[in-house]
Parts: structure tokens; C-alpha cells; sequence
């Protein structure tokens, strides 16, 4: 099976609720480099880095991220 | 209120701001002093003026290595001053880790400039001060990150992303360390006092290979956004 990619719409989650990447980072507990990171696909989040990030945004995982096919 | 203690969040994260910006401070004395030594080295090479003004090059090389030392000492002073500080709260570290990650980086870099500069003069009999830098550069990129501190600040400030970007570069200076060992063991051969002199820089790619590529690495993270 062909590996699949894994894409993101933590942006556009993050910008509908008006924080910025460094607001975001302060509230999960990570750098601001790190969400950059995840915005664009360069860095995959471990699963805990995850859950924190869709409970912060008061989504679910799979509302963020998802396998581009 | 005693003694001008910051109350808000706001204050303190300021008050901390111009702490680190000191400390940048500093670093970039440590550079000065640095750059202020290998003139005068450079220039004593041209022209052989030192003992002129009463100063000779070894005498210059022993301040330079006080000088580290001094450095060496003020910084842990400021960061153990810093972590005192720090200790009162970790949601002002949530707001301040590019900072501190900011800061380690122009620490790093530093000890790197340190570690080329002085191994580009180890067959000058510059190699006990060589040795020193390199082994401290390559304790602070390794066993004093602050993941090794095992506080719950140091866990912030070394959060998921630095962790793999270490983990990256320490396997590019594995895999440069032993390029440069393979090319060494091959050069024993032919020329063991070539290989002699390449010593260092094997030390060089094991050790500061890693610390440059972890360097890049988070610029390049940084970017955009």
C-alpha cells in the first residue's frame, strides 16, 4: 500500500478562532515554531500533542488532521 | 507591594524579556572578546608587535580562555538566576519558550564559533583549550539540554518538535563523524602525522556537525507563519 499523507487544517482552525500560531503554542504548551511546523506539514504532532491541540480548538482530531488521498 | 515585585503576567513577562536580552548581551561580549584576541593574535602573526606592547601571544591565549571560563560561569550564574525566577510560574514560560529557545541557540552558536576558531589553530598548541570547548559544546547540546533537567519548565522548553530536530542532527554528526573517521584510518596508511593533524577536526564534524544542522534546522522551522 502506498504510504498516504498526512495534511492538517490546524490553520484554518486556528485563524477561525482568532489566535495567533504563538497564542495557540502558549495555550498547549509548545513553541510557536512547532505549530509552524504542523501548519505545514514538516513535523507530524505525537497523539498527545494532538489531543491538545483538537481540545484547545474544541474540535475533534479527525477534524484537524486527516490522510490526503 | 515591597521592593518594585512586578504583579501582572504582562510585567513579569517584560521583566523577564530584558533579563534574556542582557544575557544576548553577554553572549555577544563573549563574541567581542573572541574576535578582540584573534586580531591581536592575527596581527602579532604579521608583524610580530605584541611583545612591542608587553603583551605576548601566549599571554593573549590565556585571556582568551579566562575569558571563556568567565563567560562559562556568568551564564550559568544568570540562567541558575533565571530558572529561580522562571520557578514562580510555568504559564510565563508557555509565553516565553521561543525566547529561551532563542537564547540557547546564540549560546550554542557561540561555543561553536569557539570550537572552528580554535581548531583551526590545534597544531598551534591551542589543543588544551580545543578540547575544552569541544567537550562543552557537546555536553550542552546533549547531556545539559534542558530536557536532561528534568523540571517541568525544562520539559516546556524542550518541547516535541526540538526533541526530534536533535534527534535529526545527532545522526547527521554520527554519520559525519565516521566519514571523517573512515577517511582518517585510511590516511593512518599513508601519512600517520597528516593524520595526526586531522585529529581535531574529526572531534569537529562529530561535534559541531550536529550543533550546526540543529541550528538551521530551527531557523528553518521558524520560518513563515
Amino acid at each position: 500500500m502506498a504510504e498516504r499523507q498526512l495534511k492538517n487544517r490546524l490553520k484554518e482552525l486556528r485563524v477561525e478562532r482568532g489566535l495567533t500560531q504563538s497564542e495557540l503554542a502558549a495555550r498547549v504548551g509548545v513553541s510557536r515554531k512547532t505549530i509552524n511546523t504542523v501548519e505545514n506539514s514538516v513535523f507530524v504532532p505525537s497523539t498527545a500533542l494532538a489531543l491538545a491541540l483538537a481540545e484547545e480548538l474544541g474540535a475533534r482530531v479527525e477534524d484537524i488532521f486527516y490522510l490526503a488521498p | 507591594m515591597t521592593g518594585g515585585e512586578p504583579v501582572s503576567d504582562e510585567e513579569i513577562i517584560a521583566r523577564e524579556r530584558r533579563r534574556l536580552r542582557n544575557t544576548g548581551r553577554i553572549i555577544v561580549a563573549i563574541i567581542a572578546l573572541a574576535a578582540a584576541g584573534d586580531l591581536l593574535l592575527f596581527f602579532d602573526g604579521m608583524s610580530g608587535a605584541l611583545p612591542g606592547i608587553g603583551i605576548s601571544a601566549q599571554g593573549v591565549r590565556l585571556f582568551l580562555v579566562a575569558g571563556l571560563l568567565a563567560a562559562v560561569i556568568g551564564l550559568a550564574w544568570v540562567s541558575w538566576r533565571g530558572r529561580q525566577a522562571q520557578a514562580r510560574s510555568e504559564r510565563i514560560v508557555r509565553r516565553q519558550i521561543d525566547d529561551h529557545q532563542a537564547l540557547g541557540g546564540l549560546g550554542l552558536a557561540v561555543l561553536l564559533i569557539l570550537l572552528l576558531e580554535f581548531a583551526t589553530r590545534a597544531s598551534e598548541g591551542a589543543r588544551p583549550p580545543f578540547f575544552f570547548i569541544a567537550l562543552v559544546l557537546f555536553a550542552a547540546f546533549t547531556f545539559f539540554s534542558p530536557r536532561a533537567r528534568r523540571s517541568g519548565i525544562a520539559r516546556l522548553l524542550d518541547d516535541e518538535l526540538t526533541r526530534a530536530l536533535r534527534g535529526k542532527s545527532v545522526l547527521v554528526g554520527y554519520l559525519a563523524a565516521m566519514a571523517m573517521l573512515s577517511g582518517l584510518y585510511l590516511t593512518i596508511f599513508y601519512s600517520p602525522a597528516l593524520a595526526m593533524q586531522a585529529g581535531p577536526f574529526l572531534l569537529v564534524a562529530g561535534v559541531a556537525v550536529p550543533v550546526l544542522y540543529f541550528l538551521f534546522l530551527q531557523w528553518q522551522a521558524g520560518r513563515g507563519g
